[in-house]
């Protein structure tokens, strides 16, 4: 070692002993509770604990170490084994302390990835960094929160569902929204966001809110038609899941596609992901050339003038991960379709990722509201708006 | 930079490229049948872009997917939480 070389040439007998003995530097170096140890030690740990619930019989070898310092091991499948070994290795070295024990156990284990990671949180001393897996882009969002979601998948899914007199529609959107949740798995809330309707929606949604409970229907009304991106922000003060999916009331989107939204989520770890009517085997019914030729024209123009990177851009059937709706939220300023797009641009503004999932909208209304004029000027208006200024 | 900004400049570098090549002074003029050809290169850009524009809206337009099944799967999912929610004593 070159250390003790220099020593020797200087004609020191050997480098300096330390100061604190092997027990005290172990103890400090060894954390012992789950909140002892630098960040990067207490990383390692959970994500060592996490693997070893995930496989249960290789981190099991490295119960022994793992025990001591989560409180919460449930590989208690090994645990005899986990014995077995420190015994032997008290019997190798009869007066060695319990803290050089506890080092050298874990080292005579296989180096597996659960009981690599648990030798190095047992030694406390990290020579790299965690690597950011998939691109992160909100600045402060620990590392440890971004594997877990790729991982386990959402927490809790809250649906927004503003509404404006949809008596009919409403109940067979909360039957479908619950039957998907339910079949997929995941936990979920809806909030019903009702602009004060006069064809009594909101007797309707306290129906199902005692059909379902309290704790999955949560009705926030509001006393009159104040617009959607106003009603996002409401609901959202309400939402407790880690993710928000927006969606229309009419059932002109289905449930259904929701768990593909969280599937296709976890696969690249995207901040949004929007349905898309117009790739894949996305489409839509109900529609005449007019509407369709309308729609596609539409989107070529906003494709060349603000090349956004998403196919469709008008669609409102997406799911966010909640920080990043609340960030889009405090900038976006227009109204109507462009509000939609102008979503999607400061998305990619502010750099999240978004990933795209083939929808099938069925358009039940577009027979009574048709396009008209007024609404196309509006939108070229905002679609100009947006092309100055962002 | 916003988008209008990155258009701007855009037009501006090709503009300048194409004003100094085709409207150039006497002294460094390319050869005659160069100029004939570059002088009214911005309209045929134009105009190709155009046909582009127009083709590529029409072969959208006649791709565009018409979901019948999805239709069809929706009209059966409603009956189903009709009948469901009706027995849950959901008053229509």
């Amino acid at each position: 070692m070159p250390a003790a070389a220099r020593y020797c040439a200087r004609g020191q007998p050997s480098p300096p002993q330390p100061t604190t003995s092997t027990e005290q530097r172990a103890r400090r170096s060894c954390p012992r509770t789950p909140s002892s140890g630098s960040t990067s030690c207490r990383l390692y740990r959970r994500m060592a604990a996490a693997l070893s619930e995930a496989w249960p019989g290789r981190g099991g070898s490295s119960a022994g170490k793992a025990a001591a310092v989560t409180p919460a091991d449930p590989s208690s499948a090994s645990p005899p084994l986990s014995r077995a070994r420190t015994s032997a290795s008290r019997s190798r070295r009869p007066r060695s302390s319990r803290s050089r024990r506890s080092i050298s156990a874990p080292s005579r284990t296989a180096s597996s990835p659960p009981a690599m990671l648990d030798k190095m949180a047992a030694r406390g001393r990290f020579r790299f960094r965690p690597v950011a897996s998939g691109r992160r882009r909100l600045a402060g969002r620990a590392g440890c929160g971004q594997r877990r979601d790729m991982a386990a998948g959402p927490r809790k899914v809250s649906v927004l569902l503003p509404t404006y007199e949809e008596r009919h529609n409403l109940p067979l959107v909360v039957w479908l929204l619950v039957r998907a949740f339910q079949e997929s798995g995941y936990n979920f809330e809806i909030i019903i966001i009702d602009d004060g309707s006069p064809d009594g929606t909101q007797e309707v949604a306290k129906q199902l809110e005692k059909i379902y409970g309290s704790d999955k229907i949560l009705l926030r009304p509001r006393e009159k038609k104040l617009g959607l991106g106003t009603a996002y922000i409401h609901g959202m003060k309400y939402a407790t899941g880690d993710f928000i999916v927006i969606m229309d009331a009419d059932l002109s989107h289905h449930p259904k596609f929701i768990p593909e939204f969280i599937r296709k989520q976890k696969e690249g770890n995207f901040d949004i992901v929007s349905g898309t009517r117009y790739k894949g085997n996305g489409g839509v019914h109900g529609w005449d050339l007019k509407r369709k030729l309308i729609s596609r024209g539409a989107n070529f123009i906003t494709q060349v003038l603000l090349r956004p990177g998403a196919s469709d851009l008008t669609g409102s059937f997406r799911l966010y991960r909640k920080e990043v709706l609340q960030k889009l939220m405090e900038k976006c300023v227009s109204k109507g379709y462009v509000f939609q797009i102008e979503m999607i641009v400061r998305a990619r503004q502010l750099g999240y990722t978004i990933g795209e999932v083939p929808i099938s909208f069925v358009d039940r209304v577009y027979g009574e509201s048709k396009l008209g004029g007024n609404e196309i000027v509006s939108f070229l208006k905002g679609l100009l708006t947006l092309f100055a200024t962002t | 930079m916003t988008k209008l900004a990155q258009w701007l400049w855009g037009l501006a570098l090709l503009g300048s490229a194409w004003a100094a090549l085709a409207l150039s002074p006497p002294g460094l003029r390319l050869p005659a049948p160069y100029r004939q050809a570059l002088l009214p290169l911005p309209v045929y850009l134009l105009v190709a872009f155009g046909c582009y524009a127009l083709a590529t809206v029409g072969y959208r337009v006649a791709t565009f997917n018409d979901c019948e099944e999805a239709a069809a799967e929706l009209r059966e999912h409603i009956n189903a939480a009709r009948e469901d929610l009706r027995r849950r004593g959901l008053r229509f």
